[in-house]
């Protein structure tokens, strides 16, 4: 589904993703761990298509078509999804506004027909419910003043009401409560559904005890320096970066 | 000087004892600080002044200007008097021109105003009355290279509650508007004035519009500007009574050559009084916005609330905005402010709704919108908000 080779990318000069692979099957989940400033983020902004950021080499295919020729808003429309590290807050821009025009493009795009009001809102109930984001929240500016928690819950929502074929999640776990992080790993986990995939970006075990992946790597100066099962994962919990950082510098 | 071809007194009532000749005054040049950033230039040429034309379709329920003759409403308004020119009795004729002493600004437009105006006609909220509906004026030209120069007044009783809406249509492939509205808002009268500018390509807008208001009166005016190839609005409003309130807010989005000025002046003359103020604009490809807000507190004016703010975003590398505040303050104990800022769009906003599966011109038109909502919700009549909206829509400046 989603073929990653060699992807070298930078910003402002400076050299990130230094030949990065990755293959994302069908319906797979796979979990990208590693120390900060390592480049998880940065991968996650050039598949999702942030101009920012320079692809020097390498290539990424999504169902078969070159990623990296598309604009952002294609790739959403193709089914590509991304919550942000980061979620931006948009005074003055209703969620409701900019959903119902989200889901109007992406619907287009795919031949759909477009929603009538009614089924729209029903659908707005229906995923609302799934991360127990608050009603309200639907109804108030973009993120505008939302707490942190409130904030990923919101992109848990979009994803839901955007229905896409690859999810990318960064850090979707942190600033979460205990409780929060079981509901939007309970949401996430009715989206698995054996077609969807998702790329879980995580400092935490905690997180993968809820959604458990069929694969664990390690991103380390913008390389894949390990992958393994979900016992990888387990293992990093217990002894940290180091041993993989030494045996990573000793190459 | 060449504004006019003929200056011809059309209009039937005689500005006899304030009247200027057009001789005595210059065109105003970049050197004059009011006309700093603007040039005349486009304004500046020979235009025709259409013939009175008896066969104006009027309104029902509103007044039509057309070419500068007014066509008053066919309707009966409740607690609400229109009087043409030709039919003000005496009183109202004094009532006019006391209205117009108010204003000391006399340069060359007033003159030619004077001279050159069409029609006018004066609109009085009898006091006590409040006019649930508002009360359109619908302002066109429909004669090519022509200029109209109608005049407006408006006088606000005492305990009076009354809106207006105003229309600058545009139907001519070039003409010049020069339109005046004098209001005056009694003790504890409230007025709003709400309009929308989208004349054609090549017409030009210069309104002057000046208010003045008694105690305990309030005040309040939107006007957004969705085209027009060179406007400038000048407001002036006199505070002349203790505890008023005044609102003025507009937002302009000048495309292509498109130049829009807003000149603003609220002058606190007396003590206890609000003023707030906000205009937004976004500025396309060669557009060039003028925003001069000046604020004068007299020496007796204490205790002044006065708030001004200015807010600009650049779509284009070659849009140019001039933002000038002007905060004159003579009294001691007031609170004002004012802000302006001038920059670029949220690029982190605009990527998250592309990555959404928005276009970028659907995520801009959208933050766009977004930009300038706190100014369209100042817009109170629902009707006349959404029409607005709809235009803005229609101008691919925003999105539904
Ligand atoms: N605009 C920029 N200019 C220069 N360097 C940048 C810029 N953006 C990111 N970087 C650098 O790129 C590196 C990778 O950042 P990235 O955000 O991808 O890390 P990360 O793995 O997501 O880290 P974290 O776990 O802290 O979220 C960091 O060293 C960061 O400082
Ligand atoms: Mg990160």
């Amino acid at each position: 589904m989603l073929k990653i080779e060699n992807l070298h990318a930078r910003i402002e000069e400076k050299e990130i993703l230094k030949g990065l692979s990755l293959t994302i099957g069908e319906g797979e989940v796979h979990a990208i761990m590693g120390p900060n400033g390592s480049g998880k983020s940065t991968l996650a902004s050039v598949l999702a298509g942030r101009e920012d950021y320079e692809v020097t080499e390498g290539t990424v295919t999504f169902n078969g078509k070159d990623l990296l020729d598309m604009p952002a808003e294609e790739r959403a429309r193709e089914g590509l999804f991304l919550a942000f590290q980061y979620p931006v807050e948009i005074p003055g821009v209703s969620n409701m506004n900019f959903l119902k025009a989200a889901v109007g493009e992406i619907r287009k795009h795919r031949g759909l027909e477009a929603l009538t009001a009614k089924e729209f809102l029903q659908l707005v109930k229906e995923k609302s419910q799934l991360v127990e984001l608050d009603g309200q929240l639907a109804n108030r500016a973009v993120n505008e003043g939302f707490s942190g928690g409130e904030k990923k819950r919101n992109e848990i929502f979009q994803m839901a009401m955007l229905n896409p074929s690859m999810c990318v999640l960064d850090e979707t776990d942190s600033g979460l409560d205990i409780d929060a992080l079981r509901i939007v790993s309970e949401g996430v986990n009715a989206m698995r559904d054996g077609k969807r995939s998702f790329v879980i970006i995580t400092h935490y075990q905690r997180l993968l005890d809820h959604i458990v992946p069929d694969f664990v790597h390690v991103l380390y100066k913008g390389k894949i320096v390990k992958s393994g099962t979900k016992e990888l994962a387990l293992e990093l919990e217990e002894k940290g970066y180091d041993w993989l950082k030494e045996m990573e510098e000793a190459k | 000087m060449s504004i006019v071809a003929e200056l011809k007194p059309t209009s039937t009532f005689s500005f006899k004892p304030n009247k200027h000749s057009v001789a005595d005054f210059a065109m105003p040049t970049t050197r004059a600080e009011s006309w700093k950033y603007t040039r005349v230039g486009a304004i500046d040429s020979t235009w025709k002044q259409a013939e009175r034309n008896e066969s104006i379709v009027a309104l029902e329920n509103g007044i039509r200007i057309e070419n500068g003759f007014i066509a008053l409403p066919t309707g009966q308004t409740e607690g609400v008097t229109f009087t043409a020119g030709k039919n003000l009795s005496v009183e109202q004729q004094a009532l006019v021109l006391s209205l117009l002493a108010k204003e000391n600004r006399r340069d060359v437009f007033d003159a030619i105003s004077e001279n050159a105006s069409n029609d006018l006609i004066l609109i009085e909220i009898q006091s006590g009355k409040i006019i649930e509906e508002a009360i359109s004026i619908e302002i066109e030209n429909m004669l090519n290279d022509s200029m109209s120069a109608p005049y407006v007044f408006i006088v606000s009783k005492e305990n009076s509650i009354a809106k207006f809406t105003i229309d600058f249509k545009g139907k001519t492939e070039r003409s010049f508007h020069l339109v005046q509205l004098h209001a005056h808002v009694e003790q504890s009268a409230q007025l709003e004035i709400h309009q929308l500018q989208n004349t054609s390509k090549n017409e030009c807008v210069l309104l002057r519009e000046s208010i003045s208001q008694a105690e305990k009166s309030v005040f309040k005016i939107t006007t957004v500007t969705a085209r027009g190839t060179w406007v400038r609005n000048e407001l002036n409003i006199r505070i002349e009574g203790q505890h008023c309130e005044t609102f003025l807010s507009g937002a302009y989005f000048p495309k292509h050559d498109q130049m829009i000025d807003n000149h603003t002046f609220v002058d606190h003359q007396v003590a206890n009084c609000y003023s707030n103020e906000l205009y937004k604009g976004v500025l396309f490809d060669n557009g060039k916005g003028v925003f001069n807000g000046k604020v004068y507190v007299h020496i007796d004016a204490q205790k002044t609330n006065a708030y001004q703010s200015n807010a600009n975003i650049m779509m284009s590398d070659n849009a140019s905005m001039f933002t000038k505040p002007e905060l004159e303050i003579y009294a001691d104990d007031v609170k004002c402010s004012h802000g302006s800022t001038t920059g670029q769009f949220n690029e982190e906003a605009l990527f998250y709704l592309r990555a959404r599966g928005l276009s970028e011109e659907s995520a801009k038109r959208l933050l766009v919108s977004a930009f300038t909502s706190d100014v369209m919700n100042r817009i109170s009549i629902p009707s006349w908000k959404e029409y607005v909206l709809q235009t803005l829509i229609q101008n691919e400046i925003i999105t539904e």
